[in-house]
């Protein structure tokens, strides 16, 4: 009766993908849980332990409001005006445990265009998923990147 | 390049370019090794740059000078408490004497972490570029005038989370200053500091085992270095830049050093270390990093707005028509504030020497 699994983490990427895509950021903070961990490791230092080593993003809930709150601030220059962005999320594997959550790994491509300029975001989304009636919020989000460094970035500026 | 402990244990620096055809000796970004072979003609160094190795040696002349062609060593490479400076130019003063008008503010850094097993590395380095000259970003980084406008949402952010725990006993009576050392180093510094510090000062919303933690810290800092060094190490907050372009900041943020290097006129990139006592407790370990990510990590809430300003100075400045930048603030200043331009003019002055010196100051590559 209910559509497998893989077909609704997918949905639920492709939702998720569609409101940071269109700045729909309170929207988008109501799909996480209040012990939510979201972390972007240093790009030299994938693996690192976000308590001992430098990692770029290492949020709770605490800070996660405050970076959406940022962005949605006229002062943060870097995203004002806000730079247009694109979401590509592909090669979902998810399972599910017996109590209900799941863990996923995805590939991601996030386009970032402005002041005519180009950068892309590619990594990887290692992710835990509880479930929320037929759809899930976001527990723990790591989002690794492939590049060796901000080359063409410069900063993550937006929320990956 | 290549830096490395011998076999001896001593550190030396190599250029990572094979003498032979020029290919990269070493392709790695850090490890252990006891020799470097080339892979291109296997052509083989051992850790003091000497040649041990070479493919069918009987096909060159009996007449190779085998021993200049090890690996090659830039002019000069000096230690400074850990702190390894490489020199080009072999006209030049001792790094003691060039950072001389700073050893008394470095040192206080420097020694700070004594007090828990000395300063290490930490793994996981900030490595970005901006399209903007270098020049821009060493003015950012000594400017304080920009703080209030630029990193507004920082502020809000830090708000009353990061605010000091109530005075540790001190009259609180901020003074906040901007310096121009010689040789164009210079900076600020603000004490006693308004914020939590890394290493010894607790924010109000901090747990009262952290709270414990600090005052530890506080009071092996006083019995080693005595009040008054002991007070400056904790409470105040350094930001120094080592002329031309190597930042030396140990702010409440914690301690990091930030390499500003020219990849070519509109185009910089930054490499950012950050710093910690080997024997941090794991509580202020997280506080530290908590902070280093807010302020000037490339996903906190400041650093990104300061590449957004110099990259709009790069911006402004291709109207031609308006050709200089004004830095006159603070000029008849009889107490220069960190929110002054003394030592931007500073910077500029002695960018200016370099460029007005008979032989080049700064060159590329190895020439003697």
């Amino acid at each position: 009766m209910s559509e497998p699994l893989s077909a609704r983490v997918a949905a639920f990427l492709a939702r998720e993908a569609w409101l940071l895509d269109n700045w729909r950021l309170d929207d988008w903070l109501a799909l996480v849980t209040d012990d939510i961990r979201y972390v972007v490791p240093a790009t030299d230092c994938p693996d690192g332990d976000a308590d001992n080593s430098v990692v770029f993003i290492n949020d709770d809930i605490t800070l996660l409001r405050a970076r959406v709150k940022r962005l949605q601030s006229r002062h943060a220059h870097r995203e004002y005006p806000a730079s247009r962005t694109r979401r590509f999320i592909t090669n979902i594997l998810a399972e599910q445990a017996d109590d209900g959550s799941v863990h996923l790994t995805a590939s991601f491509q996030v386009y970032r265009f402005r002041l005519r300029r180009t950068a892309v975001y590619v990594g990887w989304y290692e992710m835990t998923l509880l479930p929320d009636g037929d759809t899930f919020k976001i527990r723990t989000r790591r989002a690794t990147l492939d590049q060796e460094a901000l080359d063409e970035h410069g900063a993550v500026s937006i929320i990956l | 390049m290549i830096c490395l402990r011998d076999v001896h244990g001593a550190v030396r620096v190599f250029f990572n370019t094979c003498p032979h055809r020029g290919a990269l000796i070493c392709r790695q970004d850090a490890g252990v090794a006891r020799t470097f072979q080339c892979f291109y003609h296997a052509w083989t160094f051992n850790t003091e740059g000497e040649i041990v190795g070479i493919p069918d040696r009987g096909g060159y002349p009996a007449s190779m000078d085998w021993e200049n062609l090890g690996l090659r060593e830039p002019a000069g490479v000096e230690i400074y408490r850990g702190l390894v400076f490489v020199h080009f130019s072999k006209q030049r003063e001792s790094l003691v004497d060039y950072l001389s008008p700073l050893l008394e503010l470095m040192d206080l850094t420097l020694d700070s972490a004594d007090v828990l097993g000395g300063w290490e590395v930490l793994a996981g380095s900030s490595v970005y570029q901006f399209k903007a000259n270098w020049k821009l970003m060493i003015e950012n980084s000594i400017d304080n005038y920009h703080f209030d406008t630029v990193h507004e949402t920082y502020k809000q952010y830090i708000g009353d989370s990061n605010k000091r725990l109530g005075g540790h006993g001190l009259e609180f009576k901020e003074e906040r200053r901007g310096f121009a050392a010689g040789k164009g180093h210079g900076g600020f510094t603000m004490w006693p500091s308004r914020t939590a510090r890394a290493l010894a000062v607790a924010a109000e919303s901090w747990s009262d085992e952290e709270r414990a933690q600090i005052d530890q810290i506080r009071a092996k800092l006083f019995e080693r270095f005595g009040k008054e060094r002991g007070l400056r190490m904790a409470e105040q907050s350094r930001s120094i830049l080592i002329f031309p372009n190597l930042m030396f900041q140990d702010s409440g943020t914690g301690f990091r050093l930030r390499q500003i290097e020219p990849i070519d006129a509109d185009l910089t990139e930054v490499r950012q270390w950050e710093l910690a006592p080997r024997n941090e407790p794991l509580l202020l370990r997280r506080r530290r990093l908590e902070g280093a990510r807010a302020f000037l990590g490339p996903g906190g809430f400041a650093s990104p707005d300061d590449l957004e300003a110099v990259e709009s100075c790069q911006l402004g400045f291709r109207a031609t028509e308006v050709q200089w930048s004004d830095i006159s603030r603070g000029s008849q200043s009889d107490a220069p504030k960190d929110t002054e331009e003394l030592q931007i003019r500073n910077f500029w002055r002695e960018w200016q020497a370099c460029l007005d010196a008979p032989t080049p100051v700064f060159s590329l590559g190895a020439s003697s």
